[in-house]
């Protein structure tokens, strides 16, 4: 049993000292970012992207990962006592757990949240654990006109999948390309819209694109909102649910287990998307439709394992493939960059006790979101009552010294600087960054596979037409499109981003 | 024009500071801590290296040797910040045949300093060298005379891959296609790993590139090594050829050593290039840099400077020939 030896390789490296360390801490940065609204995982894995250069690669995955999907569990705690989801994937939790706090069942609506991206997150460690090395040999086949069309598919899947105006996202997609572009070309070896200034040989640095983006625009934002909060932190007792309560929540679980692993592999989809699909899909069969909005326990359970199991199937694709499929896999392909190990199938051969050891990780970092998370609300509800005006300081300093050890040049700073400002003007004009984002990564992959399938085809384009691999992927997005178009689906769309 | 004036007021300075330090007692260097500049990210070949030689140094002459990591721009950046330094012995370089030899001559528009003019070579340490190897479904053959009887019955048809525009496999591929009077197809990517993987996956046919990252798909047998581009068979593997041995005077190898600004003086270069002997002979770096792909090796200041003015000459010639130079 290949699965077996390979899971007890990557649990001996989960469970090092060191590792288990780095995953504790990634689990509580991840829960505290959660918890505070206004910081996502992708601001806080953008500023700690510098802080991981003195780490080994695997340590340093290992506790990004662990932010990423610890902020999963954190955010659905604020979402429930406060109604301040924490973080975009928990938006739908909010709309019922909000309500069965009201209810005074904060502590039920608490543990299904924890119970069910718990279990969620077993299942998918498993899916991760049994299709990825399938899925790595199948890429070994995967030509560069099939490279090509997958990101087409994911780029068209993310404008869809984008909450907000497709308009919107369609601009920063291309804006997002057009900055991806700066830099040298791979082919020619010319410079591209570097205006010879040698900070820009290289293209404009990823993490510098990220913290601004993310981390100093939100920054900005959060400074000029005012606070104004409700809480029901006293009010958290309970947590056991009764059996009528776990009997309604536990097949809503499987259901949202499900499709959380299947979307989160799709290219474009993600936490976000699976929790919002589970929400419609919940509300969609169950026999309590009317409870929904006021204090469904599925409207809990469904999304929150949903968010996390897609949390965690989307490192699929960028394991097997190096495609990132959201925005925080593409700051993960920037984190495995900086060390040197470029995310593709020869990963799993390359440096199987980071590939193993990352998923083991994933269940000890589930486990260990359990213990943290259930007995210490109080703590993290605390922490709600921190003034913004202690954190903001902390956060630039950082980002700072962060940007600045890139490559020991200030340029860094001052391209951030103009990004963060950037990034400001984008969120007051409601552009969502997160397509910007992948725009940006996905962009300069995209050129220069169209231009490899093209060398090598002698630059015939019926190269990405003949190709059965790249033909369906092709179809699949036409599909895509046409389906976009429906007005009646287009209604539901707008319905399904409405409920935030 | 401030501008100007305070970098003419530097360039000054710099004189009137090389002037003294040519004064500096070799004997007493090194007077303070010393920066070792790595123009690549840290985790790297080149930067494992200098932190190996870093740490022998620094307990041979004890003073701190710090490696600094300034990567970008094809080591254009890390180089430019130590041909500002003090010529002193107390700012080195770690380089390879990119910021020296290749860029200069590729993109000499862009490079902001002359080889062997604006910064000196004080010592080399190791040859990484390049294997020949291919992808046996794509290229049917079996050894070099044969891939090269393969490549003239099909011309234009082979894609090679390299890590780039003007990287050592990329220049080891045109130099071999010139001898032999062959063409094929060249498919640039940053960097080797993917590129690795679409050689596995027969998207490409042969590559040129160091034996480390080839030597495990090599032995699961899912590539083909054909020879070695070293100027002799390698260490690693007798039984294997080497390409010069049917294409005399080939020889494609990466390599790594210090540099330091002009003006530095002879002394100290020479005691810098001693000490660094004694280090690439211990046997446990000799080991660590085997188990890195590369040949512990020494030259000294002129021979590591004799070494760059015959690549610099040779690499000239293919560049020019295949007309790559970027304006």
């Amino acid at each position: 049993m290949d699965l077996i030896a390979n899971l007890s390789l990557g649990f001996a490296t989960a469970l090092s000292l060191q590792n288990l360390l780095y995953a504790f801490i990634g689990c509580l940065l991840g829960t505290l970012i959660g918890v505070l609204p206004g910081i996502g995982p992708v601001a806080t894995i953008a500023m700690l992207l510098p802080v991981t250069y003195g780490l080994n690669p695997t340590t340093a995955l290992i506790m990004l990962a662990g932010i990423f999907y610890g902020a999963q569990y954190g955010g659905s705690t604020t979402a429930i006592l406060v109604n301040l989801p924490g973080e975009s994937s928990s938006v739908v939790t909010a709309i019922d757990g909000y309500q069965m706090a009201r209810r005074g069942k904060a502590g039920t609506a608490l543990f299904t949240a924890g119970f069910g991206s718990f279990f969620a997150g077993c299942i998918a460690t498993l899916v991760l654990a049994a299709f990825a090395p399938q899925l790595a040999e199948l890429a070994f086949n995967f030509g560069p006109a099939d490279y090509f069309s997958l990101m087409v598919l994911g780029l068209v899947g993310a404008i869809i999948l984008s909450s907000g105006s497709i308009l919107k996202a369609i601009c920063m997609i291309l804006l997002g390309l057009l900055l991806g572009l700066a830099g040298t070309d791979v082919n020619s070896g010319l410079m591209r819209f570097t205006f010879g200034i040698p900070a820009l040989f290289d293209g404009i640095d990823f993490v510098c694109v990220a913290m601004g983006l993310f981390g100093f625009a939100e920054v900005i934002t959060n400074l000029s909102h005012k606070d104004k909060r409700e809480t029901f932190t006293n009010k958290v007792s309970g947590l056991w649910p009764s059996m009528a309560d776990f009997k309604r929540m536990l097949p809503a679980i499987f259901r949202g287990t499900t499709l959380g692993s299947i979307l989160g592999i799709l290219p474009g989809g993600g936490a976000v998307l699976s929790s919002f699909a589970a929400y419609t899909f919940e509300k969609k069969i169950s026999a309590h439709a009317d409870e929904f909005g006021k204090g469904a326990i599925e409207g809990v359970a469904g999304p929150e394992s949903a968010n996390n199991a897609a949390a965690q199937t989307s490192f699929i694709p960028l394991l097997t493939m190096g495609i990132p499929s959201n925005a925080v896999m593409a700051l993960m392909v920037g984190a495995m960059t900086i060390h040197n190990i470029q995310p593709g199938p020869q990963v799993m051969q390359n440096n199987p006790e980071l590939f193993w050891g990352l998923i083991a990780s994933m269940w000890v970092g589930n486990l260990m979101l359990v213990i943290l998370n259930l007995p210490m609300l109080g703590v993290w509800v605390k922490l709600l009552t921190i003034p913004y005006r202690f954190l903001y300081p902390a956060i630039l300093v950082f980002c700072c010294i962060g940007v600045y050890s890139l490559n020991s040049n200030v340029a860094n700073i001052y391209i951030t600087a103009i990004l963060s400002v950037f990034g400001y003007v984008l969120s007051k004009l409601g552009c969502e960054a997160a397509p910007m984002l992948l725009g940006f990564v996905l962009g300069p992959m995209m050129e220069e596979y169209f231009r490899r399938a093209l060398i090598l085809s002698q630059g015939s384009y019926a190269t990405f037409f003949t190709n059965p691999i790249s033909l369906s992927l092709l179809v699949a997005t036409a599909i895509l499109i046409a389906v976009m178009a429906f007005p009646s689906i287009k209604q539901k769309r707008q319905e399904a981003f409405q409920e935030e | 024009m401030k501008l100007k004036f305070a970098s003419s007021l530097l360039a000054a300075c710099s004189i009137l500071c090389a002037g003294q330090s040519m004064a500096q007692d070799a004997g007493k260097y090194p007077s303070d801590s010393v920066r070792i500049v790595v123009p690549f990210a840290a985790g790297g070949v080149a930067d494992i290296f200098a932190r190996v030689i870093g740490d022998h140094l620094q307990k041979a002459f004890g003073k701190p040797f710090v490696v600094e990591n300034v990567p970008g721009a094809g080591s254009i950046n890390g180089i430019a910040q130590v041909v500002r330094a003090k010529p002193d012995g107390l700012t080195l370089a770690v380089s390879g045949p990119g910021a020296i030899v290749i860029n200069p001559l590729l993109r000499p528009d862009q490079v902001p300093y002359k080889p062997l003019k604006d910064i000196i070579p004080v010592v080399m340490f190791d040859t990484v060298p390049n294997v020949l190897v291919i992808n046996k479904n794509k290229i049917p053959v079996n050894s070099v005379p044969e891939l090269i009887d393969y490549l003239k019955k099909n011309p234009g048809k082979v894609a090679y891959g390299s890590a780039g525009v003007g990287t050592t496999q990329h220049l080891a591929a045109e130099w071999f296609q010139q001898l032999t009077g062959t063409k094929m197809t060249h498919v640039p990517y940053p960097g080797s790993s993917r590129m690795i993987t679409d050689l596995i996956g027969g998207q490409i046919g042969l590559v040129f590139d160091n034996v480390p990252l080839i030597l495990p798909h090599a032995q699961s047998g899912k590539l083909t090594m054909l020879a070695t581009a070293s100027a002799k068979r390698a260490a690693f593997d007798p039984n294997l050829p080497a390409v010069s041995e049917f294409l005399p005077g080939f020889e494609s190898s990466s390599w790594h050593g210090f540099l330091v600004p002009a003006g530095t003086s002879p002394e100290i270069m020479k005691k810098i290039s001693d000490e660094v002997k004694v280090c690439m002979s211990k046997p446990e770096t000799i080991k660590k840099f085997a188990d890195m792909g590369a040949e512990a090796v020494h030259k000294s200041p002129k021979e590591f400077e004799e070494h760059i003015s015959k690549e610099l000459v040779l690499w000239k010639d293919v560049i020019e020939k295949a007309n790559l130079q970027i304006k």
